[in-house]
């Protein structure tokens, strides 16, 4: 059924903001570089105009906060066991003693940072995915792969797996989906029992999806090069990707926000 | 000794943003010894409802009675399964044993029967579906796609389920494929009941005693073919209803336990040779 | 025109194709029927060079596809929509899918976004454009494959029963599809199939049985002794087989009778007489 592949089609929210329709190239790298620019920031205080920049992206992209809040619930873990560890496990100058434990004020700094950082970091990746769809991030990642023809990497086979991979992962899921519930009918049970049984378990799972896989990638091969597909000799695109104003007005936003921030740093 | 779905409602997603409602209110009852076609198009909820039936999936609404167990009750689950199997259209691609004597008996073994018994029930299947012990031996993946077929049905059948439902058992079969497996339909008959999902119903006809026609997740008809005649979209899957239709409208009457070709045939000579 | 010549095809010692020897002129619908395992979707990958004949040659408007050279230049004239559905979509997007023929083609961009839009509207997919692959059903997925296809503006169209994945309204719809694309496009059709009513659109039936040719002619003559499909396995329409056996009872009508409503009008004929 097609609802439980929408569920796992990763976290592109199909509205229409400035942020959705940025380039998506100039997206991935932006991203990037701000990933960078987080890692080289020393102090918890530094985060902060990295904070409400990305905060205020988030408005633009119109993407509802409840959604940026939920982007926190699967690291919520790391994040709290990243701060006790740094908290506890930092030597310094002790601020409290609890019993054979004590809490230093480096540990308490760099604790403060690295679960900050780690925020940002979630923030910001979350932002590319709800804002950019597979699709498009795809074509962005073959065009940039495109800098590095010189150095014999193969951008245009890389791109066609990546996107044939996620053309493929709805139909894998329902067909697992499939499998399961043919082998329920015939008495099977999926993850019970101990260990090793349970590993076992899922073996009428797995053989017929990987026999299954191995019988589509064939018949797909037939079918591209029935379309005459040969790689990437003389390959047209029918959507190519071009900048617009508005990513050159994005440019100039994150150019004068980096510099700006760095010179404030340096101060 | 029946299977009964009473007001029963499903929803895909419920409360996600991705909710759809497959199924809305269906009710119908299907005694033991009685097999039922059930017809409709591409997202009519066919696949859902027989899934519903076995418990794979429970009603958002209504019940599901399995000769008096409810499928909403987990703990009936396993003994439901035994009773009511299911062979899923293209059943070859759930293989994955080494041998088709394994492969068969995986259902058997399932049930925790002991291994004589599983090897008594193992050969009876086989036999019954024409195939040779011999094949036992072989990989299931180097077998014809007539075999494949028939061993896929094998390991539904070995379970012994009083219900067993087909998704589609006719697809990508030719002539002597189909013929095969109506065959095979046929030798079931008091054995279990079949509830046969269908596109095709025409070669089917022998078989059904009643059938159930789905539509945008509604039941549009119950009934026998005789009751149905009269609905428009019935007749653009089974051609033998609207030559029927037909024919009623030139003043044919045709007697109401009409079922198989054979018998059509009869009653429409029948109707020429009489005044 | 489409030759073949002695083609003989063998998967290790199982002999498929004895000595096939077939042309298919410019602008015929052919049906090509066969039991399972009668090579009926050997040959049509043989048509596109998929498969190579173990001897003999196929040759498409002369060109040969043994000719790797030549290759590129016979699958941009056959074009084929196999069996499976899903299996022919390459892209997440619906008219992304249909640009990927012409883009390995070469075609200009804009070209290529003429021709998209050109096969959607063929193809009545016009407002599923920008939807993703996954989410269509299989008759619109295999309309999918079929515009994908024509987005090539291919010659001959080859078809390995392509409908026998799919509930009878789809299989109506692309059959109708199809019928109009083959008077208006002029294309050079070969259809494989079991359904014999779609054996039934095409003006000549060629029967795989043993390895050969068993039977080259007219649909009507081809059913009308059942015998002949029968012995090859392939069925025939359910109302011929119900008129059949009326006659074979004894009653006058005429045969083949392949129509509903002609049965019908005949048996009433019949009974108003007595």
């Amino acid at each position: 059924m097609s609802y439980l592949t929408n569920l796992k089609m990763g976290a592109f929210i199909p509205i229409d903001s400035p942020i959705h329709r940025l380039d998506p190239r100039f997206k991935i790298v932006s991203t990037l570089i701000l990933l960078t620019f987080l890692f080289l920031v020393g102090s918890p205080y530094r985060l902060i105009p990295y904070l409400i920049f990305i905060i205020v992206l988030f408005y633009l992209s119109k993407v509802s906060f409840y959604m940026l809040l939920k982007g926190i619930k699967p690291i919520l873990f790391l994040l709290i066991f990243a701060f006790i560890f740094q908290i506890f496990f930092t030597p310094g100058k002790v601020l409290i003693k609890l019993g054979f434990l004590s809490i230093t004020e480096e540990g308490l700094n760099s604790g403060v940072l690295i679960s900050f950082r780690l925020l940002l970091l979630v923030f910001l990746t979350n932002l590319l995915t709800f804002t950019t769809s597979p699709v498009e991030i795809t074509n962005g990642i073959e065009e940039l792969l495109k800098f590095l023809r010189f150095a014999k990497v193969p951008s245009h086979e890389i791109a066609m797996t990546m996107s044939i991979a996620l053309r493929f992962i709805p139909t894998l899921f329902e067909e697992a989906d499939r499998i399961m519930k043919a082998q329920m009918a015939r008495g099977a049970e999926f993850g019970v029992g101990g260990f090793v049984k349970r590993i076992k378990s899922y073996i009428p799972l797995v053989i017929p999806l990987f026999v299954g896989v191995f019988r589509k990638a064939e018949e797909l091969a037939i079918a591209m090069e029935t379309r005459c597909y040969r790689g990437d000799i003389g390959r047209t695109r029918m959507k190519k990707l071009k900048l617009k104003r508005l990513d050159y007005i994005g440019i100039l936003v994150l150019a004068v926000f980096l510099l700006a921030n760095s010179v404030w740093e340096w101060r | 000794m029946a299977i009964e779905v009473k007001n029963v409602s499903f929803c895909y997603g419920v409360g996600s943003p991705f909710e759809v409602k497959a199924l809305s209110e269906i009710s119908f009852k299907i005694n033991h010894g009685e097999n039922l076609g059930i017809l409709g198009p591409t997202g009519s909820g066919k696949s859902t409802l027989v899934q519903l039936l076995n418990a794979l999936l429970v009603p958002t609404e209504g019940e599901v009675l399995i000769d008096g167990l409810n499928t909403k009750e987990r703990k009936n689950g396993k003994r439901i399964r035994e009773l009511v199997g299911m062979v899923f259209q293209y059943p070859e691609n759930q293989f994955f044993e080494d041998t088709v004597y394994d492969e068969v008996a995986f259902g058997a073994r399932n049930l925790g029967l002991p291994p004589d018994e599983v090897d008594r029930r193992v050969r009876e299947s086989i036999r019954l579906l024409g195939l040779p012990e011999k094949i036992l031996r072989k990989s299931p993946f180097e077998i014809s796609g007539g075999e494949k077929r028939k061993v896929a049905i094998a390991s539904a059948l070995v379970r012994k389920p009083k219900y067993l439902i087909f998704d589609e058992p006719l697809a990508g079969l030719d002539y002597p494929g189909s013929k095969a497996l109506l065959r095979l339909l046929g030798s079931l008959r008091g054995r279990c009941s079949l509830i046969i999902v269908t596109h095709t119903l025409d070669e089917l006809l022998g078989f059904i005693d009643k059938v159930l026609f789905l539509e945008e997740g509604k039941v549009k008809a119950f009934g026998n073919v005789l009751d149905l005649l009269d609905i428009e979209d019935l007749k653009k899957y089974v051609p033998v209803v609207d030559l029927l239709s037909r024919l009623k409208g030139k003043g044919f009457v045709f007697k109401s336990d009409l079922m198989d070709l054979g018998r059509i045939e009869e009653e429409i000579v029948r109707n020429v040779l009489l005044d | 025109m489409i030759r073949l010549f002695d083609v003989r095809f063998a998967y290790g010692d199982r002999i498929v194709f004895d000595r096939i020897n077939l042309e298919i002129r410019d602008g015929e619908w052919v049906a090509l029927v066969g039991a399972n395992g009668s090579g009926k979707s050997t040959l049509a990958k043989l048509l596109n060079g998929i498969l190579l004949p173990t001897s003999g040659d196929v040759l498409i408007d002369n060109l040969n596809t043994r000719d790797e050279a030549a290759l590129w230049e016979i699958r941009k004239r056959v074009g084929v929509v196999f069996q499976n559905p899903d299996t022919q979509i390459v892209a997440s997007v619906v008219e992304e899918d249909i640009a990927f023929g012409p883009e390995n083609l070469g075609v200009p961009p804009d070209e290529i976004r003429k021709r998209v839009d050109e096969t959607l509207e063929m193809l009545r997919l016009t407002r599923f454009r920008s939807s993703p692959t996954y989410a269509l059903s299989g008759g619109q997925k295999q309309k999918l494959a079929i515009a994908g296809i024509l987005a090539m503006k291919p010659k001959y169209l080859v078809l390995d029963e392509p409908t026998s994945m799919l509930d009878p309204p789809s299989r109506d719809e692309i059959n109708s599809i199809l019928v109009n694309l083959y008077k208006e496009k002029k294309l050079t059709i070969v259809y494989s199939t079991h359904n014999p009513d779609e054996v039934l659109l095409a003006r000549r039936v060629i029967l795989l049985k043993n390895g050969e040719i068993a039977f080259d002619g007219d649909p009507v003559d081809f059913f009308s002794n059942p015998e002949l499909p029968w012995s090859a396995g392939v069925k025939i329409p359910i109302i011929a087989y119900i008129a059949y056996r009326i006659r074979r009872r004894g009653l006058n009508i005429s045969f083949p009778i392949f129509d509903a409503q002609r049965l019908a009008d005949e048996l009433w004929q019949l009974k108003s007489k007595t």
